[in-house]
């Protein structure tokens, strides 16, 4: 079951694309005691590693969330931001983000929403002209609290249980879960003899270009690669109904943007989840992509599949997850392992041929 | 000379980007008396060797996969949405017939519908319907019927098309031309070779997932790690009368030797080879600047310190479509081209080309 204690630390922690330490260490106070080693890539990605006699297998949550990076400085004190990640500027109007100084000071700010004269009324703020006010009254004043160009900008939000105690909303679902849930999955393989070799990887840098899915890809040299993202399909009211959606389970995505699923491990899983009664649902994602675009064409390629936690509002400051989906990939992955074996990865490359 | 019953099965053969075991599996069969071993990658790209005698290694590839679709979902009334897998024009969707493949290996036949543009003013007639517009019918009555079939999300969709000799019987029509040109030039090069004592290991590889970005060539690229690189694919041919006169690539008219496209620039010094060897070989040949678009070449140039590189091409007609047209003598005069490059490289001719670029 998930421990809502730790999926706030997971949250709550800042760690925007190329800034990602702060997050990095709570996962890593997660994972200590309960795998065999935990080492770095050298942009900051960490990978904890369960010994086993077998096929390399390692699943990815990508640790870092969007975020901005200061710009400039104004004459009056306000900081023009870039944004790093997809940013659209109408969910950033009005609200509070922090800005950390080099030294580490941690600055509140709050994302101003006032546009050049002359805009039209319904449209959008163009990125360039996007600001944080610091809530002071000159330049030197920021520079005072030691804000530089560069330093990280983290969104801020309430980590909330909502009414129905299932449907939780925080900043940085994407994609700490993935990260909590490869976690979890390590925790519960702790007393387990396993035949294959277990890595679990907290990715930097998903958002501007997975590229710490291509390193620790590159470094491990996996057999079998899964990543484990948000997405899921439409359960709000303004767009078509999906099936893939909060309290559905665990989401197999068949393909997005980046990668075709590996049409074998496709149908193993889906055995997995009946012979266990475990939720799930299979899914055409049209767009987006995940770390599984790099994991599966390390080397001569592992045999690779995003699974996806349906979720709403995302890559905004408040997005949802239902804790069930969550139970369920987390189950869906432990399950995976204790069977996975030289055996059953030569049947699944056999699947292909 | 290529052989009409394999272009026959290898074009008809299903296999859409993810799911190309099935054409794999003719490729495999067709060159198992001519080469020494197969080997695949981990995404389900075959790879055919012969054994040089020297260290060289020439790695042909043309790639196995084909456009399609895969089952996005099960309509409450039995209809069926898809997902596009590859670049499809909005004019080539309706009225098409397609078959899904169930998890269970059944086929289900199904035609593009999509609604008519009735009542909508004379523009919507203009309009081609997007994949996310139209719905396969398979004639049931119900989502539960659907199901009772096997049908599932992500079962792939493959076009319906026919094997045709056309009215000048060097003209073939069928579907997946595009790139199972390629697959065929590769495989009948190593039928050529079966009993040539070559310097270089030939590598003929059925690359996958090529037409969602290259994705088996990156892979196979990485794991033969070869000396010199052939991606064969199929170019657009301008000689339709909708066209204009856009280049001299026409049917017909040889080999094509790619100069560039959107993903890689030739290797001046192969491209030079190449040519010299038509001339030896007094074959006609073409020259391709394609201006947008990719092969597999975007990928086999790149990896590790970069590969001796270029793009042959096959001209076709109406590509990303149901019914592509392509002439034989083109893909034999490729075949030719290709068999006469593997039996003349050695360390010194790869040494002269590499030059070209010092």
């Amino acid at each position: 079951m998930a421990d809502l204690k730790m999926l706030e630390a997971f949250c709550q922690a800042e760690g925007i694309s190329g800034h990602e330490k702060e997050a990095v260490r709570v996962m890593k106070s997660y994972l200590e005691g309960y795998c065999d080693e935990i080492f770095y890539d050298n942009l900051g990605s960490i990978i904890a590693h369960k010994k086993g006699n077998g096929p390399k297998v390692l699943f990815t949550g990508h640790i870092d969330e969007i975020g901005f990076v200061v710009k400039e400085i104004t004459e009056d004190g306000f900081l023009r931001i870039h944004p790093v990640g997809g940013w659209s500027t109408h969910k950033m109007m009005a609200q509070p983000v922090t800005v950390t100084t080099r030294t580490g000071r941690k600055c509140p700010g709050i994302i101003g929403d006032t546009k050049k004269p002359g805009s039209d009324r319904n449209s959008l703020m163009p990125m360039s002209d996007a600001y944080v006010d610091l809530g002071v009254a000159s330049k030197q004043e920021a520079i005072d609290l030691g804000i530089r160009i560069g330093d990280p900008i983290c969104p801020k939000a309430d980590f909330t249980v909502m009414n129905n105690p299932n449907y939780v909303s925080a900043k940085a679902w994407d994609d700490r879960v993935g990260a909590a849930i490869c976690t979890d999955v390590i925790r519960a393989m702790k007393d387990e003899v396993l035949n294959c070799d277990l890595y679990v990887a907290g990715t930097v840098q998903e958002e501007v270009g997975c590229r710490g899915a291509k390193t620790v890809g590159q470094m491990i040299a996996p057999d079998l690669s899964i990543a484990i993202d948000v997405g899921g399909e439409n359960d709000e009211p303004n767009a078509p109904k999906g099936h893939a959606i909060l309290g559905s389970g665990a989401a197999i995505c068949i393909q997005d943007m980046s990668a075709l699923a590996h049409s074998g491990l496709v149908e193993h899983l889906e055995k997995i989840c009946e012979e266990h009664n475990i939720k799930h649902t299979v899914y055409v994602l049209g767009y987006g992509g995940t770390d599984s675009g790099e994991l599966s064409k390390v080397g001569a390629g592992s045999v690779n599949l995003t699974i996806s936690i349906p979720s709403r509002h995302i890559h905004s400051h408040n997005s949802m997850i239902h804790l069930g989906d969550y139970d369920a990939i987390v189950s869906l992955l432990c399950e995976f392992v204790k069977a996975f074996d030289q055996d059953v990865l030569e049947a699944l490359k056999e699947a292909k041929r | 000379m290529a052989n009409m019953e394999f272009l026959e099965n290898i074009t008809l053969v299903p296999g859409v980007s993810g799911y190309e075991k099935r054409v794999t599996r003719v490729m495999k069969d067709y060159l198992s008396d001519c080469v020494d071993e197969f080997q695949y990658d981990n995404l389900g790209s075959l790879v055919a060797i012969k054994k040089g005698t020297g260290k060289l290694k020439v790695l042909m590839t043309g790639h196995v996969d084909e456009i399609g679709f895969v089952v996005k979902s099960i309509e409450k009334n039995g209809f069926i949405k898809v997902h596009p897998l590859g670049g499809w024009f909005g004019k080539n969707i309706s009225s098409s017939l397609m078959s899904i493949t169930t998890r269970e290996g059944k086929e289900i036949k199904a035609v593009f519908g999509g609604s008519l543009p009735r009542g909508k003013g004379p523009e919507a007639r203009k309009l081609a319907p997007m994949p996310n517009e139209v719905s396969l019918d398979i004639g049931v009555d119900s989502k539960e019927e659907a199901e009772a079939l096997g049908i599932r999300v992500g079962d792939p969709v493959t076009p319906v098309s026919e094997f045709t000799v056309m009215a000048n019987p060097k003209y073939l029509m069928s579907k997946a031309w595009d790139d199972r040109a390629g697959v065929a030039v590769i495989c009948e090069v190593m039928k050529n070779l079966k009993d040539v004592e070559t310097e270089a290991s030939i590598y003929a590889a059925g690359t996958i997932q090529e037409e969602v970005g290259c994705r088996g060539a990156k892979t196979v690229g990485q794991m033969v790690q070869p000396d010199v690189a052939f991606a064969l694919d199929v170019c657009f041919s301008n000689d339709v009368p909708e066209e204009g006169e856009m280049n001299d690539v026409k049917l017909g008219c040889g080999v094509v030797l790619g100069v560039l496209d959107g993903g890689v620039i030739a290797h001046t010094g192969l491209l030079k080879k190449m040519e010299s060897i038509c001339k030896e070989l007094e074959l006609p040949y073409q020259l391709d600047v394609l201006v947008g678009g990719g092969t597999d070449s975007g990928e086999l140039s790149k990896v590790g310190a970069g590969v001796v590189n270029m793009t042959l091409s096959i001209p076709s007609r109406y590509m990303h479509s149901h019914r592509t047209i392509i002439c034989k003598d083109d893909l034999d005069a490729t075949v030719k081209v290709l068999t006469e490059f593997c039996k003349q490289i050695n360390e010194a001719v790869l040494e002269e080309i590499k030059k070209d670029k010092q």
